[in-house]
């Protein structure tokens, strides 16, 4: 015990700021030398925005390699998180860097961007859908505006990656105030019946026609 | 005094007055089913007059749907609640018929002589579902666009006519640049027409046959109300609430939100697709069928055959034939003047309520995936879970209602005898009654 607490120390002194952390939550699966294990992929090309993505949305650290883990909120606290992507930085520079964005962008704009980008996959109000098989793509109502900036940047999981020329930074940073903004129901003022799929309209549509039939049965003779 | 002159006018020439005064006293029923398709009717004919405002708005081609139809939208309030009442009525109308056709076959009113009206009813349901499918893909949003593409590879796999067919609707390869533009010549043309035509030939016989009524009456006397006031008068309340309600849904609730799809390109695949309501079922019926590829004559028939065209050409096949199914199974084929209540046959209540059950599981099937991802489940076991479903679920209501029904006729019949015991009254020591069963003493 006190072996390991000394070995950890001396290790915390010698080594640059972040091993530790790096060592303790990821190096297990990412292995010590960032080049992967078979428990989990290498992170040499990962890059800054997957990272911190991974990171901030509680994907990772993964408690086991084969479980796939969503969106459950930061696990590490803010100043690990950093040590690690210093570190992550230092071992392996370059890649996709955070993106920085600002809420503000064009809602119109960033709604057509969103229609013609990620609707077939998230779905119209970014409620989330089916991608098929086990896989779906989350809901984006808690998603911070630079999370989903690093999602388009870094392709999580079964998503694309969106590099500069497919969506340049105005288009990153309309897009991302606009599923803000749906996020918070801004942009759609009104009774949402049908989220891609216009069965439950049909079922309005039944409705006034049991509603006529009723007050049919009301004033005719039966 | 006008109508006077113009009625002098047109008697004298025509003879028409005859004509007018049979018109005007024809008897009309006015038990509260008879409206539902009515209310069918009505919904017609708000689809014709808000169909006619946006022929000439929207543009129908590849490169200008989408755009003519956010620009209409977004340009007047007009434009948006025409829009949005035409969507909204086409969704009751087909509703209306299926309420309809369900009361005249839980009721038999199929029988002789009525088999032509049932099966231009049917043929109509079949129209207006087209017809509605059209009308759904015109604004070419990515949602319908993926429907379309759907549509497209069911064409593909009838054997050796598919592809000639396909090549036919698309003008080219999918999407073909004439694919829209057919599409709209038959939605706003050819299949209304032929929706006009069906519905003069079936009200016409509705009028010529005159009407079932469920007084059985000794004397073949027809009751109902003279068509002029009385009934003019109702007609006119269930149009005026027919159009209420659609335009109220259209004013207060988005139907179809293309803005929020965003315009259809080939290589764009909505995940959570789905068709109309009244589509919905052949959707599912996709989505379970088996992943079987066969081939006929050396010739390979795609999976999306046998649930795509198999199974609906079935469904239409026995309901087209109901009435001489029927005929086959009670082995009766007198004139059907009289309407029999539902329970009076629960076979047929059974049978209705099966193929009911069938249509709501399909349907259900068409959203499996929005409804994994709320219950985060894998679409996979829901799949299952309607095969399952399909068959069996529809057989288990099926004989349930059957037996429900039986419940309710024994019952009836039951209260019917207690009603007609014969009693004999007695006066008694009061002044009153009491009942007596006769010939007790
Ligand atoms: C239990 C094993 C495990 C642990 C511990 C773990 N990861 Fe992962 N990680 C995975 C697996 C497996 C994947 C790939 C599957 C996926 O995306 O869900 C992954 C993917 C990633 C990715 C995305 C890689 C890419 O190219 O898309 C990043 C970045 C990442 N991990 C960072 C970290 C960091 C930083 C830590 C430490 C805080 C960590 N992981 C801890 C197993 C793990
Ligand atoms: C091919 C389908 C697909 C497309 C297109 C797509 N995504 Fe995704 N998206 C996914 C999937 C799948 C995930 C989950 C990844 C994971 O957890 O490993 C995801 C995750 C996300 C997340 C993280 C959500 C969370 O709760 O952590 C955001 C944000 C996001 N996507 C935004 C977008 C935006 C914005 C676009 C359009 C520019 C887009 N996506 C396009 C499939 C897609």
């Amino acid at each position: 015990m006190t072996l390991a607490l000394g070995l950890a120390a001396v290790l915390a002194l010698a080594s640059p700021p972040g091993q530790l952390p790096y060592a303790t939550y990821c190096a297990s699966c990412h292995g010590a030398d960032l080049r992967g294990t078979s428990n989990g992929p290498s992170l040499r090309n990962a890059g800054a925005a997957s990272v911190d993505f991974e990171l901030v949305t509680g994907r990772m650290p993964a408690a086991v390699p084969w479980i796939e883990v969503g969106h459950r909120g930061q696990q590490l606290p803010d100043a690990t998180i950093k040590a690690i992507e210093a570190y992550i930085a230092s071992v392996a520079p370059g890649g996709t860097p955070i993106p920085v964005v600002t809420a503000g962008g064009d809602v119109a704009n960033g709604r057509e961007v969103y229609v013609e980008n990620c609707r077939h996959c998230h779905g119209v109000d970014a409620d989330g859908a089916s991608v098929g098989g086990a896989e779906w793509a989350p809901s984006l109502h808690r998603t911070s505006i630079t999370q989903v900036a690093e999602a388009i940047r870094a392709g999580p999981g079964q998503m694309p990656r969106f590099g500069a020329r497919q969506l340049d930074d105005r288009a990153l940073r309309d897009v991302a105030t606009y599923v803000f903004a749906l996020d918070r129901r801004e942009a759609t003022p009104r009774v949402p019946v049908a989220r891609d799929n216009p069965v439950p309209e049909g079922l309005f549509g039944w409705l006034a026609i049991g509603a006529l039939a009723l007050a049919a049965y009301a004033f005719a003779r039966h | 005094m006008i109508l006077r002159r113009v009625d002098r006018f047109f008697d004298e020439r025509l003879g028409s007055d005859a004509w007018v005064r049979y018109v005007f006293a024809k008897l009309y029923p006015d038990h509260w089913s008879f409206y539902l398709g009515e209310f069918a009717l009505y919904c017609f004919v708000m689809l014709v007059a808000t169909g006619v405002w946006l022929t000439f708005v929207f543009q129908p081609s590849h490169a200008g749907a989408f755009a003519s139809v956010i620009a209409f939208t977004r340009a007047t309030p007009v434009g948006y609640l025409m829009r949005q009442v035409h969507h909204w009525s086409a969704v009751a109308f087909i509703a209306a018929i299926v309420v309809h056709l369900g009361r005249v076959f839980f009721t038999a009113a199929f029988r002789k002589p009525r088999e032509i009206t049932w099966v231009l009813g049917v043929l109509l349901l079949v129209t207006a579902s087209v017809t509605g499918f059209t009308g759904y893909s015109l604004p070419d949003d990515t949602l319908s666009g993926t429907g379309l593409r759907i549509a497209d590879a069911v064409l593909l796999s009838i054997p050796f006519i598919g592809g000639w067919a396909a090549d036919l609707l698309n003008g080219g390869g999918y999407p073909g640049p004439l694919l829209i533009p057919h599409l709209y010549v038959i939605h706003v043309y050819f299949l209304p027409v032929t929706i006009g035509a069906l519905l003069a030939l079936h009200l016409g016989l509705v009028f010529y046959q005159k009407h079932t009524q469920f007084e059985p009456d000794p004397a073949h006397v027809v009751v109902g109300r003279r068509f002029w006031p009385d009934y003019t008068l109702r007609t006119l309340a269930v149009f005026f609430a027919t159009a209420g309600v659609v335009t109220l849904l259209g004013a207060l609730i988005e139907i179809n939100p293309v803005e929020n799809y965003g315009p259809y390109h080939d290589w764009l695949v909505t995940n959570p697709a789905a068709p109309d309501w009244y589509a919905a079922w052949l959707d599912g019926a996709l989505r379970l069928g088996p992943a079987v590829e066969w081939r006929i004559f050396g010739h390979p028939v795609p999976a999306v055959f046998w649930p795509g065209m198999v199974l609906p050409t079935l469904a239409f096949l026995l309901v087209v034939a109901w009435p001489w199914i029927d005929k086959t199974i009670t082995k009766r084929d007198e004139v059907g003047d009289v309407l029999v209540p539902p329970t009076a046959a629960p076979w047929r209540v059974g049978v209705g309520a099966a193929l009911v059950t069938a249509g709501v599981v399909l349907t259900l099937a068409a959203s499996d995936d929005q409804q994994a991802v709320g219950a985060h489940v894998r679409v996979t076991a829901l799949v299952t879970l309607y095969r399952i479903l399909f068959p069996f679920g529809s057989i288990a209501v099926g004989l349930i209602a059957a037996l429900l029904a039986a419940e309710l006729r024994a019952s009836r019949a039951g209260r019917g005898a207690e009603r007609e015991r014969v009693v004999e009254l007695v006066r008694n020591a009061e002044g009153g009654f009491d009942a007596r069963e006769p010939h007790s003493t």
